[in-house]
């Protein structure tokens, strides 16, 4: 099985279904260079142990969480880390049984946001899958570790 | 008959997309409480009339399923209809859940996916049919 492959479809598929927010057909080089807006992880247990990390960059967080709630005003920091941390959970608990199975038992912990220090990290470790998706609306890069 | 329903989530964004979808479904939907975890969906049942509830599984202070269970042992909510809405969704999960009269949305979920659970376990009819 191919987990990059299963990580970009599951991640794009939920970009699509919860933000309404598309997937491009390539990275523009103004999205390879886009700054981090925000970062959280999930961290899961049970069949297997690990985490998913996800990163937003260039514009992608304002527009994701005003999608999601359907408004076009403004969206505080929290709500716009609130939306971020939901995607990761929903992409967590859609790659899982993809992956292992849906006969599995996970627990998915509460999404924790991270600074961009610990992203460096996490992104330095060893991982399962590691993804960059083009979107309509900056970037998102995932990274899946399972042990 | 409108319903009264609790939506129980520590996400104030997934609360506010599972608000939204419930008034898309075309269900009659009528006061709507909101609960960030089970502790507080608890109180939440203890003041109001609730006709359904709508649970997260994975929350801090007490969690969906730990609320569950005090709703059964509760004689006021103990055949209270409950749809976990989740993406924790395995198979064993879902059967658990079952065993505990709580019906199972996979995160994510459509507007069809809410009315058809939501008319299962309610019987509720459709703003929009006869």
């Amino acid at each position: 099985m191919d987990l990059n492959a299963e990580l970009y479809q599951t991640a794009a598929s939920i970009f699509e279904e919860v933000g309404f927010i598309f997937l491009m057909p390539e990275m523009s080089d103004e999205q390879r260079d886009a700054e981090l807006e925000a970062a959280v992880y999930v961290e899961f247990e049970g069949h297997s142990r690990g985490r998913l990390v996800l990163a937003a960059y260039g514009g992608l967080l304002p527009v994701l969480a005003g999608n999601m709630l359907g408004e076009n005003g403004p969206i505080s920091e929290d709500q716009q880390r609130d939306a971020l941390g939901e995607i990761a959970n929903i992409i967590c608990g859609n790659i899982l049984p993809r992956i292992t199975g849906t006969t599995n038992l996970f627990h998915i912990s509460a999404p924790r946001p991270i600074d961009a220090k610990e992203l460096a990290s996490y992104m330095a470790e060893p991982n399962s899958a590691a993804v960059q998706l083009p979107l309509e609306e900056g970037r998102a890069d995932l990274l899946l570790v399972m042990r | 008959m409108s319903l009264n329903v609790l939506v129980v989530d520590d996400s104030a964004v997934m609360r506010a997309i599972i608000i939204k979808t419930l008034h898309l479904s075309g269900l009659p939907i009528g006061e709507v409480h909101q609960a960030a975890n089970g502790r507080e969906g608890l109180k939440v049942l203890d003041s109001n009339r609730v006709d359904l509830a709508l649970v997260d599984i994975n929350m801090p202070d007490m969690n969906g399923e730990e609320m569950l269970e005090e709703v059964r042992l509760n004689p006021k909510t103990v055949s209270l209809p409950v749809v976990v809405v989740s993406t924790d969704g395995s198979d064993k999960r879902v059967e658990m859940l079952h065993k505990k009269g709580a019906e199972f949305v996979h995160k994510p979920f459509t507007p069809e996916t809410l009315r058809e659970t939501i008319t299962k376990m309610t019987g509720a009819a459709n703003n929009n049919g006869p």
